[in-house]
């Protein structure tokens, strides 16, 4: 007897605390009612142990933006659209541009995990002439970390991860198209980078969060005076807040 | 990955190299092709010389020398005619006046 009421107590809990934040739960919705379609509870064979209470249903953070008046869901609170801005810095060298950079983004969420994260980053740095032509009149460029200026537009997918304490980690991974500028020189170029990043995303209110990301790219840039294709490698560090539009 | 990330790095250093600079040896036709200073293209200066005033030695990058012209400037030091061949036609391994020091010195210049 004692140890069917075990199994019976680990029926009753085991699967609402096993099931991974990710798995869609009708919210609100009561645990008898939700195995009884017909709405008609039957009359209970015997009554379960007092020590195995039902746990109260979960509910997954990505899909909670339709009951954002709930403050329980605020901290993973995204929403269906967003917007954000950021301020950071960033790292180029050679042929790209690094220094101030501010970013824009709109997030547009596509499934249960996943949002489409289009951005627009505008970088500002020194402006001062690395470029020279060798003995074999080839041009070279050594510009330092923080040199030239650029604008980009960047689509790329957001990934949640499952929340870990107050921050909710998100990886991204996207394809950029830009234009740096490198006006000590009168350089110019259309760059192609791909882009990855990491971040953590923290909810302050229901309709407001702070954003920290990481961002590497890595691509490919078409450049003037000769230059031709070069290789493009950036770092980038940035903050922000992000507001929920819906 | 380790394997990976050293081959994107000499990768990328391998892209560009160079044994002048903006600051000493580059091409140039005016000085805003160099940090300071450009010799124009004359037979002195063969398709033009980017360098650097100065007053002593200490003062020129590794491999140059303060050679008295133009009031003092660095120029490559050599020890015979090949030693210049990377600067191109017309440069020459010429015994020249060391600015400040009073004594002669080889420097790479033009015929």
């Amino acid at each position: 007897m004692r140890r069917r009421l075990i199994a019976l107590a680990i029926l009753a809990a085991g699967p609402a605390q096993a099931r991974p934040a990710s798995d869609p739960v009708p919210d609100e919705v009561p645990a008898a009612s939700a195995a009884d379609p017909a709405g008609v509870a039957p009359a209970p064979l015997f009554e379960p142990a007092p020590t195995a209470p039902a746990a109260p249903p979960l509910r997954d953070p990505a899909r909670a933006a339709p009951h954002a008046g709930d403050p329980g869901d605020a901290s993973d609170d995204i929403g269906d659209q967003a917007i954000s801005a950021q301020v950071g810095l960033a790292a180029g060298g050679r042929v790209t541009p690094g220094g101030l950079r501010l970013t824009g983004h709109y997030l547009y969420q596509l499934s249960e995990r996943d949002w489409f994260d289009g951005a627009a980053s505008f970088t500002f740095g020194s402006g001062a002439g690395a470029c020279f032509r060798d003995r074999q009149d080839d041009v070279i460029c050594r510009h330092g970390l923080t040199d030239g200026g650029g604008i980009e537009v960047v689509a790329s997918i957001r990934h949640m991860l499952p929340p870990r304490g107050a921050f909710r980690p998100f990886a991204r991974a996207g394809l950029g198209f830009g234009l740096a500028r490198f006006s000590g020189d009168d350089l110019s170029g259309f760059t192609v980078p791909l882009h990855g990043g990491v971040g953590l995303r923290v909810t302050i209110s229901s309709a407001i969060a702070i954003v920290a990301e990481a961002d590497l790219a890595l691509g490919v840039g078409s450049f003037g005076r000769g230059l031709g294709a070069q290789p493009q490698l950036g770092f980038a560090v940035g903050a922000g807040a992000e507001f929920r539009l819906r | 990955m380790r394997s990976a990330i050293i081959a994107i790095g000499a990768l990328l250093a391998g892209c560009q190299h160079s044994d002048v600079s903006r600051e000493v040896g580059a091409r140039c036709n005016s000085a805003g092709d160099c940090n300071e200073r450009c010799l124009i293209p004359s037979t002195g200066y063969p398709n033009g010389f980017c360098t650097i005033a100065c007053d002593t030695r200490d003062a020129c990058p590794s491999d140059t020398t303060c050679a008295e012209r133009e009031g003092g400037i660095c120029l490559f030091t050599c020890t015979s005619d090949p030693d210049c061949a990377f600067l191109g036609a017309g440069w020459r391994c010429k015994a020249t006046d060391l600015h400040g020091s009073g004594t002669k010195g080889l420097v790479c210049a033009g015929a």
